[in-house]
This record gives structure tokens, sequence and C-alpha cells, in this order.
């Protein structure tokens, strides 16, 4: 009986799942399609690159340099029991670069704007605004959606960057500061071990592709959330989770795909 | 494509009809095979009680929902089978007001009224600005083009609405309780711009309304949504109704709003 019951909710949630992302698919070929056809909404993208890129980056800036310096301080403590504390530059750039700087800023960047992008583009569906549009014969993804996807996904490579040099910056303080290693060192074994097509460029590639993937979410999440205030809340929560998830398995996927 | 009903609407070209309308949200049931038709050009009320399915009438007339079953036939077009990008071309014709105002509420009030001129048209800066001026005078709202839609009250909220609806001088005009929270001055103001523009630029006017007395002096034809089924005909027809369900809604709203007009009122209105 609860054997039938699970399967039976299994197959429900199944269902629920495939549907959705039937759903989101065609939203995305919705957004394409506003993308290459006129008007170009300048002014609604660079107003929603001001809200997503430039308001986060206090919380860039400060957590890319307090993960350097952790990192540095962890990777010293271990690399000096190998006497390898030379490679300390090494350790922390490849780390950052390869890893930790697009994937944090990523799911730093849901929480800071990709919650706030749902929670904005649910009140418009909640108070009719989005109707409002569509009655004056503007598609609403065209003038709402396709702006905030789009500086969701181009702003994400820049604060996965700026991260990084945080970061690095963060690593050195520690590293050469505190612990003695010499600033010269630090930098040519980050200098020697980095290389540029395989790790930036790659890295790169990976917030972009983390951008398209919460600028996604986060608009198709707000586009579709029930009109009420509780719908608004449940839009930018699950933003949030499946955004994070969505980030960490991919981050698996492009790493085993691309090497990156 | 299609072909135009003209049942019902008493010799009138019918603007917009609709036919065997089945609407469900859910299982619930709003309407059961609901049939109607808004002649072109003339003012139209549809009257009801609360959750009776006024907004959804508009709703689905802007194609903004779609019906079970049944078709919507608006400016001689099918709004039921178009895909939503054809619904576009329909909607040109269309202005709506929202029961809530539904202005963008990033935008003041100027740049909302400009929005569907910046859109539509290539009218300069000072063409634009003339016409919002313009609006914004019809409506008696003066000193908000700086305001953001929060900082107004509901009855001022509605009148930037209703100046956002008439930017393009719309074929048909939706209104979806233009009257409500307004005081008595102003439901005249508006109730006699309505009038004028409904007369001077023959629009087609579909107005949900509370408002029973303001309803019999300006509406054309009256579409009354009871629980046993829609009834439709001149405000004189339905007074002289014998279905009691009729005269007990007619008499009730009667009796609830109160709108005695007073001199004030009527010097208000003579002004504009
Ligand atoms: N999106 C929706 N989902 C579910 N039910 C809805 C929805 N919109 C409307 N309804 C239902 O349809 C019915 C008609 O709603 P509608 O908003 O058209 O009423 P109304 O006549 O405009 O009422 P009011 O005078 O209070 O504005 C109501 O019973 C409402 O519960
Ligand atoms: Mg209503």
């Amino acid at each position: 009986m609860a054997l039938a019951r699970f399967v039976q909710d299994l197959g429900w949630y199944t269902l629920c799942f495939v549907d959705q992302l039937g759903k989101l698919a065609v939203f995305a070929a919705q957004i394409l399609h506003a993308l290459v056809s006129p008007p170009l909404r300048v002014r609604a993208f660079v107003q929603a690159v001001f809200d997503i890129g430039v308001l986060s980056l206090i919380i860039i800036c400060v957590s890319g340099t307090a993960v350097g310096m952790v990192l540095s301080l962890q990777g010293y403590n271990t690399l000096v029991r190998f006497g390898a504390e030379q490679s300390l530059g090494a350790v922390v750039g490849l780390s950052l670069i390869r890893e930790l700087g697009p994937v944090l800023t990523a799911l730093l960047a849901t929480g800071r704007a990709g919650s706030a992008t749902a929670a904005e583009i649910g009140t418009m569906v909640a108070t009719e605004q989005l109707d409002g549009l569509r009655m004056m014969a503007v598609d609403p993804v065209d003038l709402v959606v396709t702006p905030k996807a789009l500086a969701m996904t181009l702003a994400m490579p820049l604060l996965s960057a700026l991260f990084i040099a945080f970061g690095l910056f963060g690593g050195y303080l520690v590293g050469v500061g505190l612990m003695g290693i010499d600033g010269g060192t630090y930098v040519s074994s980050l200098q020697s071990a980095v290389d540029f097509r395989d790790d930036v460029v790659g890295s790169l590639l990976k917030a972009l592709v983390f951008g398209g993937l919460v600028g996604l979410i986060a608009t198709f999440r707000g586009f579709t959330s029930a009109p009420t205030s509780a719908g608004v809340s449940a839009a930018t929560t699950s933003t949030v989770v499946v955004a994070s998830v969505c980030i960490l398995l991919f981050d698996y996927v492009i790493t085993a795909l691309w090497g990156v | 494509m299609t072909t135009e009903p003209t049942s019902g609407a008493a010799g009138a070209d019918v603007h917009v009809a609709l036919a065997d309308v089945r609407m469900a949200f859910g299982d619930r049931e709003v309407f059961r095979g609901l049939s109607c038709a808004f002649p072109a050009g003339k003012v139209s009320v549809i009257l009801g009680g609360s959750g009776s399915g006024k907004s959804t009438v508009l709703r689905l007339i802007g194609g903004l929902v779609r019906p079970q079953s049944g078709h919507i036939f608006v400016a001689g077009e099918d709004v039921t089978v178009l895909s939503e990008r054809q619904l576009y071309g329909v909607r040109k014709k269309l202005g709506m007001m929202f029961q809530d105002g539904a202005l963008l509420d990033s935008l003041t009030i100027f740049e909302n009224l400009a929005f569907p001129l910046r859109e539509h048209t290539t009218l300069s800066e000072h063409a634009i600005a003339t016409a919002v001026r313009r609006r914004l005078d019809a409506v008696a709202l003066t000193d908000v083009d700086a305001l953001l839609p929060n900082q107004l009250s509901g009855g001022m909220l509605k009148r930037a609405a209703l100046a956002r609806a008439i930017m393009r001088d719309p074929v048909i005009l939706l209104c979806d309780e233009p009257f409500s929270g307004l005081d008595p001055i102003s439901v005249k103001r508006i109730e006699s711009l309505l009038v004028r523009i409904n007369r001077r630029l023959a629009i087609t006017i579909i107005l949900v309304s509370h408002h029973i007395a303001s309803t019999m002096r300006m509406a054309d034809r009256v579409l009354l949504l009871l629980p046993s089924g829609a009834v439709a005909g001149s405000p004189a027809e339905l007074r002289r109704s014998a279905d009691a369900q009729v005269v007990g809604f007619l008499s009730e709203e009667r009796d609830g709003a109160d709108d005695a007009p007073n001199a004030a009122a009527d010097a208000a209105a003579g002004r504009i």
C-alpha cells in the first residue's frame, strides 16, 4: 500500500519535473527570440547590469578577499609539511581560478541578485504589471525578462574575475605578509602554474554558463510565480535553492567534460 | 477566418462579442455558456456582485485568459484562436484600465503615461509631454508627474491608470471599476470624461462598475451578471424587468451606492 503510494508520488513528481523542464525550455527559447528581434532594450539592460553587477560589487570583493586569505592559510599549513610552501601561489591561484572563483561568485550572485530578480518579476506578476504590459501590446519577456537574464549572464564572468583578483590579493596578504613567503616566489609560482587558455578562459566560460543558468532560473521562477505574496516568496526561495543546486551539478559536469 | 455574430445588440454594429463562453479556473466555474455583445461606439456597463466575473470578462476580451470553450470576437477577430504574437495586433486597438491600476511601479507617473507612446510611436519628446499633460488634465491630476505610483492615493492611481489607458486613443476602452474609491466630484468628472470621449471619438467603452446611479445615466447597454446567468438590455429595459433577481440587484445597489449629485459635483463636471 505504502509502496504503491510511493510509486504514485514518484510518478507524479517526475511528471511535474518534466513539465517544468519543458516550460523552462520554451521560456529560454522566448528569451533567445527576444534577444535577436528588435527593439533592443539598451536602457533596461544597463539598468539591469547596474542592479545585478554594480550592487554586487562589495559582497564580491569582501568575499573574494576572505576566501583568498583562508585558502592561503590552509594551503600554507598543508604545504609546509612537505616543504613545498614556495608553490603557495600556484595552489591559491589554481583553486581560485579553476574552481572557487566561478562557483562561489555564482552562489553569492544567486543570493544577492538572483533572489532579487525573482522577487521583482514575481511582484510585477502579482500586481498585474505584466498583464498591463501585455494589454499595451508590449511583450514582458522582451521588456522585463530578457534584459535581466542577459545582464546576469554577462555580469557573472566579470564578477568572477573580480572575485579571483581579490582572492589572489588576499592570498598574497596572508602568504607574504603573515607567513613570510617571498613575494617574488608567490607571484612567479602563480605565473608559471596558470595557463591562460586552459585556466583563465575556461574559468570565464564556466562563469558565463553559471550566469546564464542563474539568469534563466531567476527570471523563470519570477515569471511563473503565483500572483500572491506567498507565491512571490516561494519563487524567491526556490530560485536560491534550485539555482544553487544547479550550479554545483553543472560545475561537476563542466569540469568532467571540459577539464576546467 | 471568422464571421461576426450580430446577435443581441439592438441593431447597432457589434464591436465585441462573447459566444457561448465557458470559463473555469481549475474546477471553479465562473461562466457556463455566456453570450453577450457590446455595440460599437456605445457605452456598455457590466454590473454584478463581487466575484461574479466582471473583471474576468474584461480579461477574456483582452486575451489575458483563455476560455475553456466558446469564442470571443474583438473588432472582427476571434481572440480565442490567436497566438500571443497575433494578439498584440488586436491589443493595439484596446486600452485597458485595470482594477488596481497596474502601473509600472519603477517608473514615474509621467514615464508610465509616456510609455505606450514611446513603445508604439515615434513622437518627439515635446509631443509626448504635451500628450501626457492633456490626459492628466482630463483626469484632473496635477503635480504628479515626478511621483511614483506608490506615492499616489487609490483614487489618484485609478485616474492615472485611466489616463494611461486612453494615451493612444484606443478603439475599444475597457475600464475595471473606474469609479470605486473616488469622491463624488471625481466620479462626476470621470463619468463626463468617459461620455465625452465616447461621443467625440466614437470609442466603444466597456466598463465594470458598482455605481448604479452613474451606470443608469451613462450606459447605452447594461450586462448584469447574476448567479443564474447573464441579463442584458438597455438601462430602461432593465428597470422595467420583472425578474426578481434583477429588481433585487438594482434596488439593493441603489441603496448601497450613495452618490446623490450635489451642486459642487455638477459645477466641477461643468468645468471640464
Ligand atoms: N486567477 C484566478 N485563479 C482562480 N480563480 C480566479 C482567478 N481569477 C478570478 N478567479 C475567480 O473567478 C471569479 C470571478 O473573479 P473576478 O475577478 O472576475 O470577479 P469580479 O466580478 O471582478 O469581482 P470584484 O467586483 O470583487 O472585482 C471569482 O470567484 C474568483 O474567485
Ligand atoms: Mg473585479
